[in-house]
C-alpha cells in the first residue's frame, strides 16, 4: 500500500471513531413527556389530553397539551426557571415537532366505545427513547372484526394513508429486521403482492433492473454503508469466490454474456484478440486433477461465462459425434432425455447432424 | 426499448417528445405527480486490457410518477417511469464504443377495473412472483381476483433485452394461479415459458407458499421444476420464529442446479448437472434499544466439495438516524475463501447534513486472487439536505486491491425532487 492511501484510511478510521464517540443521544422529542411519572401520581390521560375527545382524524391540533395546561400544575417550576424539567433542550425550548399524519384514525369513534387508552397505547414516548412507540397492529385486529377482515384481504388503505409515502417496519409477519436484502427473494415469491403494498416497481428495479442498468445500488448510494447492498466493498476481488459458493445467485440478474464482455475486455478470454489463457496446467490433459471436463462438471456456468457462443463455442469442434472429445453428457443424461429430440432442437443438431 | 443512444437521431427526438406529450396529457388530470431527477458524476480508475485508466461517468436518472388519475371505471390508475442516460469516457464493456448509453428500467400503465377485480399493467415492467422470479419484460401483465382470495395472473411479452444483448428470447408467457386465505399467507402454481428463435429457451413450472402459522411464526417454500431438465432448478424452505419480540430465529434449506438457470438454447445446458445445496440458520437479537446482533451459518455443499458461510453483525445506534455497525463474513469454498469485516457509521451533524463512511477489509484465503490476498477500501460522504428539493452528496473513496494498487473513487450526486404539480393533491389510497 501507498503512503496516501494508507493515510487516507486512518483519516477515515478516525471518523469512524468520531463519529461514534461525537454521537448524542435523543429521538426528535421536544419535551420530556415523562409518561411514567404522571401515571404513577395518578395523573389520568385525559387530563392533559382532553381534546382527544373531539379528533375525527390525525393530526388535527389540541390533543397534545398546550403549555398553559402543564402550567396547571407546573407553573412553580417555570417561575423557578426550570425549563429543563419539560424542555429536553432549554436553551433552546422549541414546540412539537408535527408531521403528516401516516393513519386514518378516529379518536374520537373509539374514545366512545372504552375510554381506556392503554387497550391501544401499551406503551408511552419517554425521554431517551430512539422511537416513539406506537400501538402495534395486533391491537387493531384484536378488537374489530372489520379490520382483521381488512388486513386479510389486504386492504390496507382503510388505515394507512399511502404506505409508499409512509412505510412501516413490519416487525412480526414481514419482519425486515436482520438481513432481509438476502431473505427477500424467498418471500416476495409467494407474496409480492403485499410487498407492493409499500414498494412500487420503481423501489425493486433500481436493483433488478440490472438487464438495463450498468451500476447497482451502492454506486449510486455510497453514502448508505448501512445498507446490506449485495455488491459493497470490494467485490471484484471477491466475485470469483461467490460466484462458486452460489453461482445460480448470479444469473438471476446477469446473462452469462454478463461475464463474457468483461472477460473479454480484460483479455480473460478466447474470444478476445489477445487471450491471457486463464486456464491451469494439464486442462487439456485426461486424467489431470484440472482436466477441463472434470471442472466444467463442477461449475459449467464459469465456461459458459467465456465460451458460450452458441453453436460456435469451441466445445463443438471436438465433442460432436465422432470428434475427439467424446460424449460430453452427464450420465444422466440419456434417462431424461431421447434420442428423437435431437431432430426438434437446433442446439443437438450442432454435434448430431 | 434496449434505447442505446446514438445521439441526435431525429426518430429518436420525435420519439422523446412524443413520450414527453403522452405522459403529459395524464399527469394534468392526476392526483398526483412526482418527479426526481438525479445527476450522478464519478470518477474513478477503471482497469481494461491490464492497464489502468482514469474514466469518468455522468449518469442522468429520471423517475416519474403520476397517480390518481381520474377515469371511469378505472381504479388505481397510474403510470411509472424510470430510466436513465450515462455519459462515460470510456467505452461501455458492451462495446458500443462511445460510452453513450442510456435505457428505460421501467415504463408501465397500470390500473383495476371491474371494482379491482382485474388489474393490468401495460409496458416495461418487473413480473415478479413464482417461476418468473423476477422478469423485466415489454408485454402485458393481467391479475383476475376471483373471490375468497383465489386469482390468477397472466403475461405475456418480450424479456427485456440484456446491455449485453444476451438473447434471453424473444417472447416470454406464463402465469401464476395463486390462493391467498389471509394477507400473510399465499400459494401459488405458476409457468413460465421463453421462446428464442422460435425454440424453447426455459420451461419452468413453480410451486410456491408462504404461511403464516401464528403471528409470530412464518414458514416459506418453494420450487421451481425445469421440464425440459426434469430436474429442479431452484427450491428453498424457510422457517421463521420471533422467540420474543427482541429475538428472532430462522432456519432455512436451499438447493439451487445451477446449469438449469442456462437457457436451453445454450450448448452447455447439456454438459453437467450440478446440485449446490445449503442448510443453516441463524438469528437476530436486539438486545438493547439501541443494539441489536445479527448471526448466520450456512453449510454449503458446492462444487462436488464442501464449504461454510458465515455473517456476524452489530449494530448501535447512537440516535434514531445515526448508527455505527460492523460486519464479518466468512465464506469458504472448496477452491478458495474470504474474510470480509466491514465498520461503518452513519452520523447527522443537523437534520440538513449527514456524515457517514466505512471501511471493508477483504482477506482471501488460500489462493491468491491477481497475485494478492488482501484488500482494504474506505469511503467517506457528505451528503447535504439543500431544501427546496434540492439535495446534495460528495463521496471519496481510497484503498489498495489485487487488481488496484491505489484504487480511488470519486462520487458527486445532486438530485431534485420536483414539486407536487398538483398542489391541492392527496395521497392515493
Amino acid at each position: 500500500m501507498t503512503r496516501r492511501p494508507r493515510m487516507a484510511l486512518w483519516v477515515l478510521a478516525g471518523l469512524v471513531a468520531g463519529g461514534a464517540a461525537l454521537a448524542g443521544s435523543g429521538s426528535g422529542l421536544q419535551f420530556n413527556p415523562n409518561h411514567a411519572g404522571h401515571t404513577k401520581a395518578g395523573v389520568d390521560c385525559l387530563a392533559c389530553h382532553e381534546a382527544i375527545f373531539d379528533q375525527t382524524e390525525l393530526g388535527q391540533p389540541g390533543p397534545l397539551p398546550k403549555e398553559k395546561v402543564c402550567l396547571g400544575c407546573h407553573k412553580k417550576e417555570k417561575d423557578a426557571g426550570k425549563c429543563g424539567m419539560c424542555h429536553l433542550r432549554a436553551d433552546k425550548p422549541a414546540t412539537y415537532v408535527t408531521k403528516p399524519p401516516s393513519l386514518l384514525m378516529n379518536h374520537a369513534k373509539h374514545l366512545e366505545k372504552d375510554e381506556k387508552c392503554e387497550v391501544c397505547h401499551l406503551a408511552l414516548p419517554e425521554k431517551g427513547q430512539l422511537d416513539k412507540p406506537v400501538p402495534p397492529m395486533s391491537t387493531c385486529l384484536g378488537c374489530h372484526d372489520p379490520h382483521k377482515k381488512q388486513f386479510d384481504n389486504g386492504q390496507c388503505y382503510a388505515c394507512h394513508v399511502d404506505l409508499t409515502h409512509f412505510p412501516l417496519k413490519p416487525t412480526t409477519a414481514f419482519s425486515h429486521r436482520g438481513n432481509f436484502t438476502r431473505e427477500h427473494p424467498q418471500i416476495s415469491r409467494s407474496t409480492s403482492a403485499a410487498c407492493e403494498t409499500c414498494h412500487q416497481q420503481t423501489f425493486c428495479a433500481d436493483c433488478h433492473a440490472a438487464r438495463t442498468r450498468p451500476f447497482g445500488p451502492e454506486t449510486l448510494n455510497p453514502d448508505r454503508p448501512d445498507r446490506n447492498f449485495i455488491h459493497w466493498g470490494d467485490f471484484i476481488t471477491r466475485h470469483s469466490i461467490e460466484a462458486r459458493a452460489n453461482q445460480a445467485a448470479c444469473q438471476k440478474c446477469h446473462p452469462v454474456s454478463f461475464c463474457e464482455n468483461c472477460h473479454r475486455q480484460q483479455r480473460l478470454t478466447s474470444d478476445s484478440s489477445n487471450p491471457l489463457n486463464p486456464h491451469p496446467g494439464g486442462w487439456l490433459t485426461p486424467g489431470s486433477p484440472s482436466f477441463h471436463g472434470t471442472e466444467a462438471r463442477k461449475d459449467i456456468v464459469a465456461c459458459a461465462s467465456c465460451h458460450d457462443q452458441g453453436a460456435q463455442s469451441n466445445c463443438v469442434s471436438c465433442h460432436r459425434v465422432g470428434g475427439p472429445g467424446g460424449n460430453p453428457h452427464p450420465p444422466s443424461w440419456l434417462s431424461k432425455h431421447s434420442t428423437s429430440e435431437i431432430h426438434s432442437k437446433p442446439m443437438c443438431l450442432s454435434c448430431h447432424p | 426499448m434496449g434505447a442505446r443512444a446514438a445521439g441526435g437521431r431525429p426518430v429518436r427526438r420525435i420519439a422523446a417528445r412524443v413520450l414527453v406529450l403522452a405522459l403529459w396529457a395524464p399527469a394534468a388530470a392526476a392526483q398526483v405527480v412526482e418527479a426526481s431527477s438525479t445527476t450522478v458524476l464519478r470518477l474513478q480508475p477503471d482497469w481494461q486490457a491490464g492497464d489502468t485508466r482514469t474514466g469518468f461517468w455522468g449518469t442522468e436518472l429520471v423517475g416519474l410518477s403520476v397517480r390518481g388519475i381520474e377515469m371511469n371505471g378505472v381504479d388505481d390508475l397510474k403510470i411509472q417511469l424510470s430510466a436513465w442516460g450515462q455519459l462515460a469516457s470510456l467505452s461501455d464493456p458492451a462495446g458500443t464504443g462511445n460510452g453513450t448509453t442510456g435505457d428505460i428500467d421501467l415504463l408501465y400503465v397500470q390500473g383495476a377495473l371491474f371494482h379491482r377485480h382485474l388489474a393490468l399493467t401495460l409496458g416495461r415492467q418487473l413480473i415478479s412472483g413464482g417461476a418468473a422470479r423476477v422478469l423485466q419484460l415489454d408485454g402485458v401483465n393481467a391479475t383476475v381476483a376471483i373471490d375468497k382470495g383465489f386469482g390468477v395472473s397472466a403475461y405475456v411479452g418480450a424479456p427485456v433485452v440484456s446491455r449485453f444483448s444476451y438473447p434471453v428470447g424473444e417472447v416470454a408467457f406464463g402465469g401464476r394461479a395463486y390462493w391467498r386465505p389471509s394477507y400473510g399467507s399465499e400459494i401459488g402454481l405458476s409457468f413460465l415459458e421463453i421462446i428464442s428463435g422460435s425454440v424453447l429457451a426455459r420451461q419452468d413450472l413453480g410451486i410456491d407458499g408462504r404461511w403464516v402459522i401464528l403471528p409470530n411464526l412464518s414458514a416459506t417454500a418453494s420450487g421451481i421444476w425445469s421440464i425440459p431438465g426434469s430436474a429442479f432448478s431452484d427450491a428453498d424452505l424457510s422457517v421463521s420464529w420471533q422467540v420474543l419480540p427482541t429475538l428472532e430465529l430462522f432456519a432455512k434449506a436451499q438447493h439451487t442446479s445451477p446449469d438449469l438457470f442456462l437457457p436451453l438454447t445454450s450448448i452447455f445446458s447439456v454438459f453437467s448437472n450440478i446440485n449446490n445445496d445449503a442448510l443453516g440458520g441463524g438469528a437476530f437479537w436486539q438486545a438493547l434499544p439501541r443494539l441489536a446482533f445479527y448471526g448466520e451459518y450456512q453449510r454449503l455443499w458446492v462444487d462436488s466439495g464442501k464449504g461454510d458461510e458465515a455473517e456476524l453483525r452489530a449494530t448501535y445506534r447512537l440516535t434514531r438516524k445515526a448508527n455505527v455497525g460492523l460486519d464479518a463474513r466468512f465464506l469458504f469454498v472448496p477452491v478458495n475463501g474470504v474474510i470480509d469485516l466491514r465498520a461503518w457509521v452513519v452520523y447527522p451533524l443537523n437534520p440538513k447534513i449527514k456524515l457517514s463512511g466505512d471501511i471493508d477489509w477483504a482477506l482471501v484465503q488460500r489462493t491468491p486472487i491477481n497475485g494478492g490476498d488482501d484488500s482494504v477500501i474506505g469511503t467517506a460522504s457528505v451528503s447535504y439536505v439543500i431544501g427546496s428539493g434540492w439535495n446534495a452528496m460528495l463521496s471519496g473513496s481510497v484503498g489498495t486491491t489485487p487488481f488496484f494498487q491505489a484504487r480511488y473513487s470519486l462520487t458527486a450526486r445532486i438530485g431534485y425532487d420536483f414539486p407536487f404539480l398538483n398542489p391541492s393533491a392527496k395521497a392515493t389510497r
